[in-house]
């Protein structure tokens, strides 16, 4: 299947029922949709139960930038400069929910190097919280208890400051 | 897909927060978050990072006998900051403190407690701001004189210390000279004896120059008076090399020029991750001149000593010794004063042969400069620990 020509199109399906057509070449970046090509299960729409319309809007504008070949070795410096800059422009999200919601379809749909683009994105952003931002950020339940936590912020108290 | 994020992608995360201080803080979200970071994968995976822009921590006594701590920028040779507020008191209680070396962005220092009863060792980590203190063992009342040695072993990163006593005997013989080596490491919290039969003949001594720790090895100058056949003696100086993974010992001997002379004021430093070496020397052309040689080696053999400059500096400040080097590979130095005892910092620049005053004086011998890096090693330590073999 993967074989057959570059122009060949694959139904995406979101959760909330929308489709979008992708070539085939530009969609084997997501190791998850590849599995399902290649197990031949991509003949109807692909659904993907885990990720809005919204978020599959962004990685399909994502992964179609990443598949451009450059023509020459010229062209390649120019190329890898303008990726540089549309990564950049591309985890500069209004909502820090679409941040997070690219890192989870990324992850769902194993596109590793967008997911690393997103992780980064995140861990810079988490980088000045506060521990109890961080804990609401990815909602995480504090496991402890009121003096074990003293302890470890008494430890590192310059941490805190 | 539930609306978390799962824990293996928070790992990722985690592993791209740049800096130690978010990290330290971000310990107490979770168990979870804790024993991720606290564990000895992600604490080798973070290594060693120098801040940017890339800052050098600097160690002195001030003319009044206290040690400072002053943090310069790099590049701008302007110094910037006193790093006193975040040297932790059980640094600053060190008594009589002198510096062993640094690996890794761990400091270690020696010296007694502030009872003055024992002898003590601290590892101090001065981007997480914690300090380790080893209690050093009593090893004989004959003993004449201990070197340490402190490297952070690069396969395991164990913080590890070296200690070579040399016990004398009745006789002032040769043979009667011997070197007891015991090593430290922190995973173990114990000393433990290890054969010296590596070590050269006991007669050897360490130099008074700081040890450099440089991947998998500490090095030491040393020298040794040879006494040949006709009952002459001469000099005889090399490098002293101990590997921090197969704890073996190694002789590296120096070029003619530095090997069989009384040098003066010789050095040993960093540059990059090469051995530096440095002395006054009397040079053909050029008469008594500074110079300075990088180690060469090739596949962790060292093939040879090649000479990189001459520092030229006024006669009335000569170069006590070469401190370390900038991003740029400019030697910072430690110069003499027109007052005895007293000696100041500069930075010499290579080509324009321009010298930089960096206006910082203090007590000949007393000044030690390092690069400021951040590392997790020993995150999982608290702080101001002592380990005693007693304990």
């Amino acid at each position: 299947m993967s074989s057959s020509s570059s122009s060949k199109m694959i139904e995406l399906r979101s959760s909330d029922g929308e489709t979008f057509h992708v070539e085939e070449t530009v969609v084997l970046q997501s190791e998850t949709i590849k599995q399902m090509i290649d197990d031949d299960c991509a003949n109807a729409a692909i659904p993907l139960p885990n990720v809005t319309s919204m978020t599959l809007a962004k990685v399909i504008e994502y992964i179609k930038k990443h598949a451009e070949k450059p023509k020459d070795d010229d062209d390649k410096k120019v190329a890898e400069e303008d990726l540089k800059k549309f990564d950049a422009e591309f985890v500069k999200v209004d909502q820090e929910s679409m941040l997070f919601d690219l890192v989870r379809a990324a992850n769902y749909l194993n596109i590793k190097s967008l997911l690393d683009l997103t992780c980064q994105a995140v861990a810079d952003s988490i980088k000045d919280l506060s521990v109890e931002e961080v804990r609401k950020k990815f909602n995480i339940q504090n496991d402890f208890t009121p003096e074990e936590e003293a302890k470890v912020r008494k430890e590192n108290a310059w941490a805190f400051d | 897909m539930s609306d978390n994020i799962p824990f293996d992608v928070q790992m990722e995360i985690i592993k791209k927060v740049s800096d130690v201080k978010s990290l330290i803080r971000f310990r107490s979200v979770s168990k979870q978050w804790m024993s991720f970071i606290d564990s000895p994968e992600f604490i080798a995976c973070f290594g060693v990072r120098h801040t940017q822009p890339q800052s050098l921590l600097l160690r002195y006594k001030d003319n009044v006998d206290e040690v400072k701590y002053v943090s310069f920028v790099d590049g701008e040779n302007q110094y910037q900051q006193d790093f006193g507020p975040n040297v932790p008191l059980f640094v600053k209680q060190l008594y009589n403190s002198k510096v062993i070396g640094s690996s890794y962005g761990l400091w270690c220092l020696h010296g007694f407690n502030s009872s003055g009863a024992e002898e003590m060792l601290v590892i101090w980590i001065p981007s997480i701001r914690i300090s380790v203190g080893i209690v050093v063992p009593f090893v004989s009342s004959f003993c004449k004189m201990t070197n340490f040695g402190f490297g952070v072993c690069p396969s395991t990163y164990d913080p590890t210390i070296v200690m070579m006593s040399n016990s004398y005997g009745f006789l002032e013989r040769k043979d009667t000279y011997k070197w007891q080596v015991e090593i430290f490491t922190l995973s173990s919290k114990t000393w433990k004896m290890i054969p010296s039969s590596n070590l050269p003949c006991g007669s050897f001594r360490f130099g008074v120059t700081t040890q450099v720790a440089i991947d998998k090895f500490i090095y030491w100058f040393s020298h040794d008076r040879i006494v040949g056949n006709d009952g002459a003696s001469e000099i005889k100086n090399f490098i002293l090399s101990f590997d921090l993974i197969t704890h073996q010992f190694k002789e590296i001997n120096l070029p003619s020029s530095l090997a069989n002379e009384l040098s003066q004021n010789f050095s040993i430093s960093k540059l990059r991750e090469s051995l530096v070496v440095s002395a006054y020397t009397n040079e053909v052309n050029h008469g008594r001149v500074y110079g300075v040689w990088m180690m060469e080696e090739e596949g962790g053999v060292m093939t040879s000593f090649k000479k990189l400059f001459n520092i030229k500096t006024p006669d009335d400040s000569p170069v006590s010794k070469v401190l370390g080097f900038t991003m740029s590979g400019e030697p910072i130095m430690e110069t003499e004063t027109d007052h005895k005892e007293v000696a100041t910092v500069k930075v010499y620049k290579p080509c324009s042969e321009h010298i930089k005053d960096l206006g910082i004086n203090g007590e000949d011998g007393s000044f030690f400069i390092f690069p400021y890096t951040e590392t997790l090693l020993l995150v999982d330590h608290s702080d101001r620990c002592i380990i005693s073999n007693d304990s």
